[in-house]
Order: structure tokens, then sequence, then C-alpha cells
């Protein structure tokens, strides 16, 4: 399954190597557009529009784009799903990387920490069984609670990872370019709720 | 807010202002900062934050005069610096943190020494604690400072020292056993040998231009060694809590500055906010203005009692929650997009994570406050 290997490809490789899949897999030619007239893309995908120049994504092979016109979002059916399995993948990584940075620093312990990772834990199963089941048709608000889940989960896997979090590169930069991603594509204000 | 203080509120935020358009471009160059010394707000930063005794020059407004070493006077100097850019907050030259452990633990001839540099020419000064195996347990930390004659000689690393790599001097913090009570700190100048800084690139405040210190054998003058003339419980421990008493409020002022940024922001793009976002403002407002009230409050009880940071602890644990909520939540209201639409507030995001960090991070503050509260200090 496709979106299958989206999430798998998400978790060894990072951010920029899952959206290049995406994009692989799922839009053969062109990007993928926004509601905004936005896109987020692997680095060498052509398009129209204005690339965006964000300081903090100078080399992570993530491309900005912004100026596209109308949305096509809804012409690629899945798209929000495939991107929630993608990010979910990343905030997975993200928390594997984290408990091994907190063990690493014998912070592991601290039943703050604990509780942290567990709220954490239990977000992803949560997001996973939505996943699963996320037969109603796209864009359903299940899917976008799915999604701002997804980011709470990666904003406390980010406290916890302290400065070493927050540094380009490092492991807070997919967590970033996976809020981009959700910035861009979702369809309603509520993207950073939560 | 005292008249006061509403003073130096007034008078900052109009000087901060000048700031605003260049916190895109000093997102991209940390380099931008030096080239805006000309700007009030920078000359005031680099001369105010030194203590009566060798300030000669306070600023006076309406017959009121400040030196900014209080907390309260440098919370309020910082949340308004931070409401225009906390990427310049962060980026300021001038005492800052090792001014306030200087004024805490150091000796005559040391104070001296250290604000007569500062008063010399705009000079930027670091705060070298934080290592590579972790910031928080900060008691545990290695650098070594071994005496030899009348030098001491310094061997470790930093990580994460804000102004790291534009300062001319600062602190460096180190342990000369393995007793608790062996934790001390010294003046350090840039370009002592053995001392080496690389800047560490990251997500948000990008102004501040950390740096990674790397101390191999670096001899420094005995003297140097601050608070030589106190008891090791004074010049350790004692101090630096102090130190870190009188300064986090100043890093919730940040966040409440920032969290004030994103407000305005989004009154000011009224139009552009979607339908949903539309949503009144007023109780983001009301809860900003709370929790400004409660961070002033808290730097008013550190200038009171610098041994209880019980109330600085719950202000930046606040403040800093705040700042992140405030600017998710406008970035929301303006729709899909947002991040790219609209760079300021992107980048008020990012900068908003950088304050669960500094200064302690918010567990951190969640032990300390809740041990205070059962301490009854609270
Ligand atoms: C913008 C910025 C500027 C900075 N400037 C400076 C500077 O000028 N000088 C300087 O010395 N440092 C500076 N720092 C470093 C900062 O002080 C540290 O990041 C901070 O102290 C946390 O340390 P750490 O990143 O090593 O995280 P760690 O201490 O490794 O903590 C990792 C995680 O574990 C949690 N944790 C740790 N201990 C416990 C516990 N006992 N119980 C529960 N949870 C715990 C923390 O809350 C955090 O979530 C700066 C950092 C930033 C981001």
């Amino acid at each position: 399954m496709t979106t299958a290997v989206q999430q798998d490809t998400a978790r060894p490789a990072g951010a920029a190597a899952a959206v290049r899949a995406l994009y692989a897999s799922r839009v053969p030619a062109g990007v993928v557009v926004g509601p905004g007239g936005h896109a987020v893309t692997p680095e060498d995908r052509r398009s129209a529009g204005r690339p965006v120049d964000l300081p903090w994504l100078a080399g992570s092979g993530i491309r900005v784009v912004a100026g596209l016109g109308p949305p096509t979002v809804d012409r690629h059916p899945g798209w929000l799903l495939d991107l929630a399995r993608l990010r979910l993948g990343l905030g997975r990584a993200l928390l594997e990387a984290t408990t091994g940075f907190l063990t690493g620093r014998g912070l592991i312990g601290h039943q703050l920490v604990r509780a942290a990772l567990a709220e954490v834990v239990a977000e992803h199963l949560t997001v996973a069984a939505a996943l699963d089941d996320a037969a109603a048709p796209d864009p359903a608000d299940a899917l976008i609670d799915a999604h701002e889940r997804i980011s709470v989960a990666d904003r406390a896997l980010l406290r916890l990872s302290g400065a070493a979090g927050y540094t380009v590169p490092g492991p807070g930069l997919d967590a970033h370019v996976s809020e981009l991603l959700a910035d861009v594509y979702l369809p309603d204000a509520r993207v950073c709720r939560g | 807010m005292a008249d006061r203080l509403g003073l130096l509120r007034d008078q900052v935020r109009d000087w901060a202002q000048d700031l605003r358009p260049y916190g895109d471009a000093l997102d991209r160059d940390p380099g931008v900062v030096e080239r805006l010394l000309h700007l009030p707000i920078m000359a005031w930063s680099a001369r105010l934050q030194i203590p009566a005794a060798y300030n000669p020059d306070p600023l006076v407004l309406g017959g009121e005069t400040f030196y900014l070493t209080g907390s309260a006077e440098r919370t309020v100097f910082c949340a308004e610096v931070a409401r225009a850019d906390l990427g310049m907050m962060l980026a300021l030259p001038g005492a800052s943190m090792a001014g306030t452990l200087v004024s805490v633990i150091g000796d005559e001839a040391q104070r001296a020494w250290f604000y007569g540099r500062l008063r010399e020419r705009p000079t930027w000064t670091f705060f070298g604690l934080t290592e590579p195996g972790g910031g928080s347990d900060a008691a545990a930390l290695r650098t070594r400072g071994v005496t030899r004659g009348d030098e001491v000689v310094l061997t470790g690393a930093k990580r994460y020292v804000s102004n790291a790599v534009r300062a001319a001097l600062g602190v460096v913090f180190f342990r000369s056993g393995d007793s608790p009570l062996s934790v001390g700190a010294a003046l350090v100048e840039a370009g002592t040998p053995g001392l080496r800084v690389a800047p560490i690139e990251t997500i948000g405040v990008r102004g501040a231009q950390l740096g990674a210190i790397t101390l191999d054998a670096a001899r420094i003058p005995a003297d140097r060694v601050l608070g030589r003339h106190r008891s090791p419980v004074r010049r350790g421990m004692w101090g630096w809590l102090r130190t870190f008493n009188l300064l986090r409020p100043t890093v919730a002022g940040m966040a409440v500055g920032v969290a004030w940024a994103a407000y305005d922001y989004a009154r000011e793009h009224r139009d552009a906010l979607s339908h949903a976002g539309r949503e009144s403002l007023e109780p983001t407002r009301r809860r900003i203005e709370a929790v400004h009230r409660m961070t002033v409050r808290a730097a008013e009880s550190v200038d009171r009692d610098p041994g209880n940071g019980a109330q600085a602890s719950a202000a930046k644990l606040t403040a800093a929650d705040l700042a992140a909520e405030v600017t998710r939540d406008v970035l929301g209201r303006l729709g899909p997009g947002a991040r790219v639409e609209h760079p300021r507030l992107e980048r008020l995001a990012r900068d908003a994570r950088a304050l669960d960090l500094m200064e302690g991070t918010g567990n951190v503050q969640r032990l300390s406050l809740a041990t205070a509260y059962l301490r009854s200090l609270v």
C-alpha cells in the first residue's frame, strides 16, 4: 500500500525523503496546491508560482511555493490522509529519537519526562487508529483532528528535546516541516489550535 | 503598572519600533545587529544595565532615573523589545545576564573592570553555563578550572550560548572540585588562547546567534574568578540561584512581549483573518494582560527578595506557554498557508519555541514552583 510506504519512508529517512516519496507515488507531475495557493514539494519539483525563502529550510531538500492559484488538493483523493500518515511517521521517528536522547542524558527516569512521553504515545495510538479507519470522504473532520493531534504530540517532543531539538540541522527540523505541511494543506483555521 | 515603570515602558516601546523593520533581515543574517548600533535602543541597551556606582549616565525620564539593573525594570524593557522582535532582544549588546552575575557576586575590582569595558563601546557579553551533556542540571557541569599559580586553566565545553560569537567578554561556569561547593564562574575574554567559539544555527531567534564554546586549557588570571572575596557557599550556588531568580522574570517578560506581538499582528491584519479566525480576540488580550501583570509582579517580588524565585518560576512557565499558544492561535486565524503568507508571524512562532528552554525549561520551573509552594514560599 502506498500509504504504508509513506509512513515507513518517513521514519528512517526524514521529512524531505518522505515528501519526495509521496510526490513520486502520488503526483507524477506538477505540485499539489493547498487551499491558500501554496505547495510544499521536494526541492527539484518544477512549478509555477513564487518560491518562498524560509531561512531555516535552506538546504533541507524541501521547497515552498506561493501564488499558485486555485487549490488542486481536491483533485488528489487521499492526499490529506497520506499526509497524515507521513506526518505520523515523522512524529514516531521523533518520538524514537527523543527517547534515545533522553535515555542518553539520563533523564528518562524522571516522572515528568515519562508522563510527557506517555501522552505522546497515547496521541500517536489515537491518531493511528483514526487513520486506519479513515474511510470518510477527504477532508473529513476526523482527519483534520488527527493532523492537529500529530502537531500537539510533536510540540511535546520538541520540548523534551531541549535545545538539541532547536538546532539546524537537528531532530526538530522535521517537526517544523511537518507543521508546515499541515499549515499549507489543511482546509480551515483550526490548523494550529490545540 | 506603577507610573515609574510606565514611563520606562512607553519610552522603550517607542525606541523598539526602530527594530521592527530589521527583524526579517536579522533572521537571515545575525550580522545585521552590528549595523544597527546607531539606534537609540541599541545605544541604551549597551549603556544601561550597569549599577549606579559605575554608571554616571543613567536614563532619566520624567524626573525618574533608570539604571535597568533591577528585575522589574529589565522585565519591562525586555517585554517591550520582544514585542518588536525577540531575535533583536536577544541580540542586544550590553551587560545582560553576565552583568547580573557580576553584580551579585563580583568584587569591587571585577565590577569596575567589567562595567568599565562595557562603557568603552557597545559590547556584547555571553553567559556560558549549558554544556553538551545537558543544561537543566547545571550543578552537574563538567568544565574544569584548575589553579596554577596566579592563573586558572579552564578545560571543557559550553553549548547554546547566546551571542557567544560576537561577544568580547563573558562569564564561564566551571568546577574546581567534585562537591557542589566547588562550582564557580569566571570572567573570560574572547581571544583568550585556548578559547574557540563556533556558531550554532537554530530554528528561531536566529539573531541571538548561539555558539558552542570550547575551552582547551584556556588560561585566565586567577583574579577573574568571580566572588573570590566570598565564602565558597556565597560565590557558588547562592550567587547563581539569585542571579537566575533575577533573570527569570526577564525571560517571562520576553514571552509576554512575543504574545503581544502576535496579538498586535492579528489586529493589524484583521482583513486577512479567515472567517473562523474573526472570533473575538478579547479573551486573548485579557489573558496576555493577566500574565503580563503577574510577570511584573514576579519581577518586583524578586527585587524585594532575590532569594525567592518562586513567583519568577510561575511567570516564566506561564508566559512561555502563552507565547507559544498565542502565536499558534493567530496563525490558525489567518487560515491555510499562514506560515507562508505571513513571514513575521511564522518567525514569531519559531522564536516562541525558544522561550520554553531559556532560563530553565518548563519542567524545571514546574519542579521549582511545586517545591517552593510546599515550603510556603509562594
Ligand atoms: C535561544 C536559546 C538561548 C540560550 N542561551 C543560553 C546562554 O546564553 N547560556 C547558556 O548557558 N545556555 C543557553 N541556552 C541553553 C538553555 O539554557 C538550555 O537549553 C536549557 O537549560 C535546557 O538544557 P538542554 O537543552 O540541555 O536540555 P536538557 O537539560 O537535556 O533537558 C531535556 C528535557 O528534559 C527535561 N528535564 C531535564 N531535567 C528534568 C527533570 N529533573 N525533571 C523533569 N524533566 C527534566 C527538560 O525540561 C527538557 O524538556 C539557550 C537556549 C536557547 C534555546
